[in-house]
């Protein structure tokens, strides 16, 4: 871990889930800072620097992303898609966190390029040992490129299986 | 049954026998076999007659003819023969008779004895002459030569020669006397045969025309008694042209035809007359050169006698008899009576072109009769075979005159009764073929629609498994959330309670308690959609004033709260379906329209009708939020909210959306976007046409 915060925008339009996720990075103490939108029109709003989140010292790019697939307005996959699309944001580590099993799903996010598919677990405990792996395997194990908005090329987005 | 009718269908169709013209008609048929028939006949009958019936004794007329032309010219030949024999029998006894002639043996014994005398002295023959020339004897032998000259027309030379010296004592032609005889052959011959009348055919040496000479010796009577054996004096010899021997041939009376003609020929084959025609290569015949080859002359010449048909010196076929006469013994001459075949048998063949003649008049008669009746009787089968080629087009209601009450006229009859039959089987089998076409058709239309049902049936299939897809994963995803959340939180508790950190127990404990009321809520809900459709009322008319009216009264407490102003038009339509699930669509749409008014001022909800391209569409008009386009499709999903803050599970559109499909109908929303309000709209089909 650097000195850098490290910055996780959680895209969950459930309150409840997002207090259980935001709880357990506390706990673990994961990240420095977790930006909660409820909606897939806010996330991209967010990423986009768009309306309220225009500013960019209060809205910073997160380091990585995690999306609930199911969201009220703009679907999760949708908001996948445009991600992925955009040359500023597609070196985002995006992590599809949901409750969905099905496999319609699951192709959906990684014909879109997901990075990782994670399903949340129901039992207590697992559930906060996801969190805490999650948050440890991309904001520490995981490495990114440095030097961030010179590389436009197409060519490398580090991803892991 | 299929089978049958089309095999009815292709035999009329495709057996279009074409009408062959015949190379010849019935008539022309009739007309030539009749013709050759009697033609036929007749030639054999006129064959017969002409030729006579083989292997019998019946040699027909042209035998008969043939037979009574060889009777003829036998007989004519023996005749001819005899008359020669009769002429040549005279000259004989004219020639004995002068050579026993008193007067003529006198003088010849005592010319001789003068001549005999010259000779012996060596004198010339002038002077021999001369001195024959005065003896009265030969005056008066010379004198009775010219009388029998004169009296017999047939001589034109007589002579006496002497038998010694060979010399000419007594002529007509006193020039001649002292000459040596013309024909030693003949003195010889006369002198061999003493007695008897030797006859030779020579060319007489000044104008080339043959004559016979006939000579009998002149013998010594005085002496007959006491000197033996008798001396020759000399030789009487007379001359007569052939051509008076030739007269003699012929018989006075008629000839058998003009190209009768009669040949003498000599031992050589030697022709002793003239002949009537030229030889082949266009030169006549010249007497005593020319030698005939032909087979009745060299028969004759043999001594045979006969008839027979062969061929002339010309080549030309001839009938002709054949005799032998004889002159000396084992001499004689060949004589040919013939007369031309052609000739002949002209009028044989004359008469059978003139039957032929007739017969073929006879011929051409009988093939216009055969034509004529022909015609009679093969104008009805023309006729019958026309209606036939009618019938056979198809025009079954055409029937054969029936015009006499013979075979024909049968024929006719059956035949019409026949296409009537016909007709009718036709008729009874298009009839059958209608109806089974008809069956057919029906089959395949209740196939059709079958086939439509079924499809409809696997969309609609299609389509509820699709949504049952839907369903489930809501159902997994939604349902699993609240655990989620009643488990994360209880986890938190237990950790909490046990460490007796009590700071958030309450709140946790509260938001446990609404993901529970979440789950029964939506339990609730689920049970309430997979209702619909299931559990329906019977449809029936049902006015939507009433319903609105209905739904107003539910909702009054809201609208009045929220100073909803509406406007409901005054002219609504009558559906037809289940009336508390229609009602539940307008209350919903009503309470959607209410419920997201945003900040309007103004709040106002218009529920009417307006006409389409789909019929009667409703619609509840709000001028509230509004729907951003992008989730027009998406606000009717299950469990969908647009907006987190407002209450509901996001379970209501999909309710309605489909109680509206369950009734057939379909269900958008129209809207410019955020702030520009939204119009739902939904059309149920008319009243026949529902589930």
């Amino acid at each position: 871990m650097n000195g850098e915060p490290l910055i996780i925008l959680l895209v969950e339009d459930n309150p409840d889930h997002a207090e259980l996720i935001v709880r357990s990075f506390e706990e673990h103490r994961v990240a420095n800072k977790i930006i909660h939108v409820s909606d897939g029109e806010a996330a991209l709003d967010y990423l986009f620097q768009r309306g309220v989140y225009a500013d960019e010292q209060s809205s910073p790019r997160p380091h990585v992303i995690l999306l609930d697939l199911r969201l009220p307005k703009i679907d999760g996959l949708e908001v996948l898609k445009e991600i992925k699309a955009s040359k500023d944001l597609r070196r985002i580590p995006v992590v599809a966190l949901t409750t969905s099993e099905s496999e319609r799903d699951m192709m959906g996010a990684y014909n879109r390029h997901v990075n990782s598919y994670l399903v949340k677990p129901v039992d207590f405990g697992k559930f906060g040992k996801l969190m805490d792996d999650l948050g440890f395997y991309w904001l520490a194990w995981n490495r990114k490129p440095l030097c961030e908005p010179s590389e436009g090329g197409p060519q490398d987005s580090p991803e892991e299986a | 049954m299929k089978d049958e009718a089309g095999t009815v269908q292709h035999t009329s169709q495709d057996s279009q026998v074409r009408m062959r013209q015949p190379l010849l008609n019935l008539r022309s048929k009739m007309a030539l076999s009749f013709g050759v028939l009697c033609a036929v006949i007749l030639i054999l009958v006129s064959g017969l007659r002409t030729f006579g019936l083989p292997w019998t004794s019946d040699q027909g007329s042209h035998g008969e003819a043939q037979d009574l032309v060889l009777r003829q010219l036998s007989l004519l030949a023996d005749l001819s023969k005899e008359r020669l024999r009769l002429w040549l029998g005279e000259r004989e006894s004219d020639v004995t008779a002068l050579a026993q002639n008193k007067i003529v043996v006198s003088s010849a014994k005592r010319l001789s004895e003068i001549t005999q005398r010259d000779a012996d002295e060596g004198l010339t023959r002038a002077r021999l002459r001369a001195d024959l020339m005065e003896q009265d004897s030969g005056k008066a032998l010379m004198e009775a030569l010219r009388a029998v000259r004169k009296t017999h027309k047939a001589y034109w030379k007589i002579q006496v020669a002497d038998a010694r010296q060979g010399v000419v004592i007594a002529s007509t032609d006193t020039r001649e006397l002292g000459t040596p005889l013309p024909c030693r052959q003949l003195l010889a011959g006369t002198l061999d045969h003493a007695g008897k009348v030797s006859v030779i055919v020579a060319k007489s040496p000044v104008n080339g025309k043959p004559f016979a000479a006939l000579s009998s010796a002149i013998l010594d009577r005085s002496s007959l008694q006491d000197v033996e054996p008798t001396t020759v004096i000399g030789v009487v010899v007379v001359y007569a042209w052939v051509d008076r021997l030739i007269r003699a041939l012929y018989y006075g009376g008629e000839s058998i035809g003009k190209t009768e003609d009669i040949v003498l020929v000599n031992r050589d084959l030697r022709i002793l007359t003239t002949l009537k025609y030229p030889l082949p290569n266009g030169s006549p015949a010249v007497p005593l050169e020319y030698r005939i080859e032909a087979e009745p002359a060299r028969l004759a010449a043999q001594g045979k006698e006969g008839l027979m048909v062969s061929r002339d010196y010309r080549g030309v076929p001839v009938l002709a008899a054949y005799r032998y006469i004889e002159i000396a013994p084992s001499y004689g001459w060949g004589l040919v009576v013939k007369v031309d075949r052609n000739e002949m048998f002209a009028p044989t063949w004359r008469r059978l072109f003139q039957s032929s003649l007739i017969s073929l008049l006879g011929v051409l008669a009988a093939a216009f009769m055969a034509a004529l009746i022909a015609g009679r009787i093969a104008r009805p089968i023309r006729d019958l075979s026309l209606v036939a080629q009618q019938v056979e087009a198809g025009n079954l209601d055409a029937r054969a005159p029936v015009v006499r009450l013979d075979e024909v006229g049968n024929l006719a009859l059956t035949f019409n009764s026949m296409i009537q039959r016909i007709g009718n089987w036709h008729r009874e089998l298009e009839e059958q073929v209608k109806s089974r076409t008809l069956r057919l058709t029906e089959l395949n239309e209740e196939l059709t629609e079958k086939v439509v049902e079924r499809k409809r049936l696997i969309r609609e299939l299609e389509s509820k498994n699709a949504e049952l897809e839907r369903f489930t994963y809501t159902v997994s995803h939604d349902l699993k959330s609240p655990l989620i959340t009643i488990k994360g939180f209880l986890g938190y508790l237990e950790r909490d309670t046990a460490s007796g950190n009590l700071e958030r127990v309450k709140a946790d404990s509260a938001r446990i308690q609404g993901a529970v009321e979440k789950m029964g809520l939506l339990l609730d809900e689920l049970l309430e959609l997979s209702r619909i459709g299931r559990v329906m009322n019977s449809p029936r008319e049902v006015s939507l004033t009433k319903i609105v009216e209905d739904a107003v009264e539910t909702l009054a407490g809201r609208i009045s709260d929220r100073g909803v102003a509406l406007v409901i038009a005054d002219e609504l339509p009558v559906l037809y379906g289940d009336a508390a699930r229609l009602r539940e669509v307008v209350e919903n749409l009503l309470d959607n329209a209410v419920k997201f008014m945003g900040n309007q001022s103004q709040p106002r909800v218009e529920i009417g009708v307006r006409r389409s391209a789909d019929g009667t569409v409703v619609y509840v008009k709000d001028n509230g939020t509004g729907i951003d386009a992008r989730y027009h499709a998406k606000v009717f999903g299950l469990f969908e909210r647009l907006e987190q803050s407002t209450e509901g599970t996001g379970i209501g559109l999909a309710v309605v959306k489909r109680i509206v499909e369950v009734h057939g109908g379909r269900i958008w929303v129209e809207s410019q976007g955020v702030g520009h309000g939204s119009v739902f709209c939904f059309t149920l089909p008319e009243k026949n046409k529902n589930t």
